[in-house]
């Protein structure tokens, strides 16, 4: 930014900014631990690669020195063995196939029933008198627990898993977005009616797009989340996808093909949320908040 | 603009924040509204801007009661409160884009807008920096954005709650020498929400002392110090004389509320 014969100017209190460092020093050995200090990004990537290259170390150790049985902890070797027998046998893309439909139909159906009823509830008291008691008494039923009522009622085609990962979104989603819908500045609003804008633009133009990032990490946290119910749907009733496989392979004490597809998860969940974070970044430059992780 | 009074005694709830003020603008006027904080100034400020109803008495403008935010009034926040997510040239606009002001506006009005905002970003001196968004920009900047946004509609009064209480005193000796110009220019009445007494005597034509707890007019004082006005008549005798009933005016309200 070009300085404009404007000159720097305190910051109000309150006006915290949240992701300013106490101290900003440069990284000497000392400021390494700064409170909240920065850290480069080499540094940061140095250590974050170090712990997973330290547990694949030690991984290795146990298991190619034959410390842990190969029963419980296979090696290396055995698991990627196992990964390139289940691609070429066609089962992982099967799986994988299966089980992001499920996830993102569930996680879809979750997302469109879930942020209106999540701005209706933030916003206007009656809603959240309707939504918000009912939903703070549902979100502490362990989900599972629906699994098996959902396959009385539907049976054990796709519908119980859908139903799985739909009620376990949905529930935590319409509290969180009405939470994220509730943080619009109350003074943007009274800005906003100053200048004469309707109720319903106070809703469209002010409250939507001020809350929208907000909404897009509440929505990042729940396809995390989704992966979970996912996987334990599948356990129960079905036919292909990660979580049948990994069961099916315990019944054949096929521990390689377990850690494979736990690896496989993970990786999937790291990529959704990778996507979401890069939607984040290019879409609201604007916000300076930082987002939880 | 004819003449604008309004009359309310205004208690809210178990807290009375203002009790029985009375007061008259006269248009064109720049009346600065002074008071130690609690004072409830600014709660005098959102009921003449329409955001909050008085409990008692009624605010009138040229006769009409006002019930509600309106067009012919300007409000300046102390924060910004620009929309961190428009550019500037989109806050400034902002209202020309709402469905009250668009209503049966021929096509021709929408270039007329864009006119509008340019001239105004002009007049603030952010011309350069019509498509940063606020985080891009000081306090300073940030503020003259908001009037130039409140201004779009050229209302007749501007509101203005205690604008410049977050600039370091060079910004902010600017930010006064702008406002001025501006208003001057536009013969627009201002209400001004401070508790700056230098401030206070520097633009205003006429202050208004509040006393706290509750609020209540203390002491009208007409400043007197013609219409141009430059930094260096702070320097002047006559200045420091209105000061300096100003001050004891605002201790003489401390101290009546102690007794």
């Amino acid at each position: 930014m070009k300085p404009a014969g404007v000159l720097p100017v305190a910051r109000v209190a309150g006006r915290s900014e949240g992701g300013e460092p106490l101290a900003r020093a440069r990284p000497a050995a000392g400021a390494l631990f700064s409170l909240r200090g920065e850290l480069s990004r080499r540094t940061y990537g140095g250590l974050a690669s170090l712990v997973f290259v330290t547990l694949l170390a030690c991984w290795s150790v146990a298991a190619y020195s034959g410390w842990v049985s190969e029963l419980f902890l296979p090696t290396p070797t055995r698991v990627l063995g196992a990964g390139l027998e289940l691609l070429r046998g066609g089962e992982l893309w099967r799986d994988l196939l299966a089980s992001n439909l499920r996830i993102w139909a569930g996680f879809c159906l979750a997302t469109l029933i879930s942020v209106p009823l999540g701005l209706l509830a933030g916003n206007l008291r009656p809603f959240e008198a309707l939504i918000e008691p009912l939903l703070g008494f549902i979100r502490y039923l362990p989900v599972p627990a629906f699994i098996p009522l959902l396959i009385l009622y539907t049976g054990i085609g796709e519908a119980p898993k859908l139903g799985v990962i739909f009620i376990g979104a949905v529930v935590q989603m319409v509290l969180m977005v009405a939470d994220a819908t509730k943080q619009a500045p109350a003074e943007l609003l009274r800005a906003g009616l100053a200048l004469g804008a309707t109720r319903r633009e106070l809703f469209t133009r002010i409250i939507w797009p001020s809350s929208l990032p907000r909404i897009v990490d509440v929505l990042r946290l729940n396809l995390g989340w989704a992966w979970t119910y996912l996987v334990v749907a599948e356990m129960v009733a079905a036919t292909e996808g990660l979580g049948y496989r990994i069961l099916k392979a315990q019944r054949f004490l096929r521990v390689d093909i377990i850690f494979f597809y736990l690896l496989v998860i993970g990786l999937l969940g790291v990529s959704s949320d990778l996507m979401f974070r890069a939607v984040q970044r290019r879409r609201f430059g604007w916000a300076e908040e930082k987002l939880s992780s | 603009m004819r003449g604008l009074s309004k009359q309310y005694d205004a208690g809210a709830g178990a807290v009375v924040a203002l009790t029985d003020i009375s007061f008259d603008v006269r248009a064109g006027e720049f009346v600065s509204v002074l008071g130690a904080s609690g004072s409830g100034k600014s709660t005098l400020l959102n009921l003449i801007a329409g955001l909050d109803s008085a409990t008692r008495g009624e605010i009138r403008i040229e006769g009409h009661p006002v019930s509600g935010p309106g067009p012919d009034r300007g409000v300046v926040f102390q924060r910004d409160c620009l929309f961190p997510w428009l550019s500037v040239r989109q806050n400034v606009e902002f209202a020309g884009t709402l469905a009250c002001h668009r209503r049966g506006a021929p096509l021709s009005s929408q270039r007329d807008t864009a006119e509008r905002v340019d001239a105004l970003l002009a007049a603030v001196g952010l011309e350069a920096f019509a498509n940063h968004h606020p985080r891009q920009l000081s306090g300073g900047m940030r503020q003259r954005a908001a009037i130039a946004r409140a201004l779009l509609h050229q209302p007749r009064m501007l509101l203005m709650d205690e604008p410049f209480g977050a600039l370091d005193a060079q910004t902010r000796e600017q930010m006064q020498m702008l406002l001025m110009g501006l208003c001057r220019a536009a013969q627009t009445t201002v209400l001004f929400v401070t508790h700056d007494v230098e401030e206070a005597t520097f633009l205003s034509s006429r202050v208004l002392v509040l006393t706290s707890h509750p609020g209540s007019i203390a002491a009208d004082v007409p400043v007197g110090l013609g219409v141009a006005r430059a930094p260096e008549l702070k320097l002047d005798p006559a200045f420091s004389a209105v000061r300096g009933r100003l001050m004891s005016a605002l201790s003489a309200a401390r101290g009546r509320r102690a007794a």
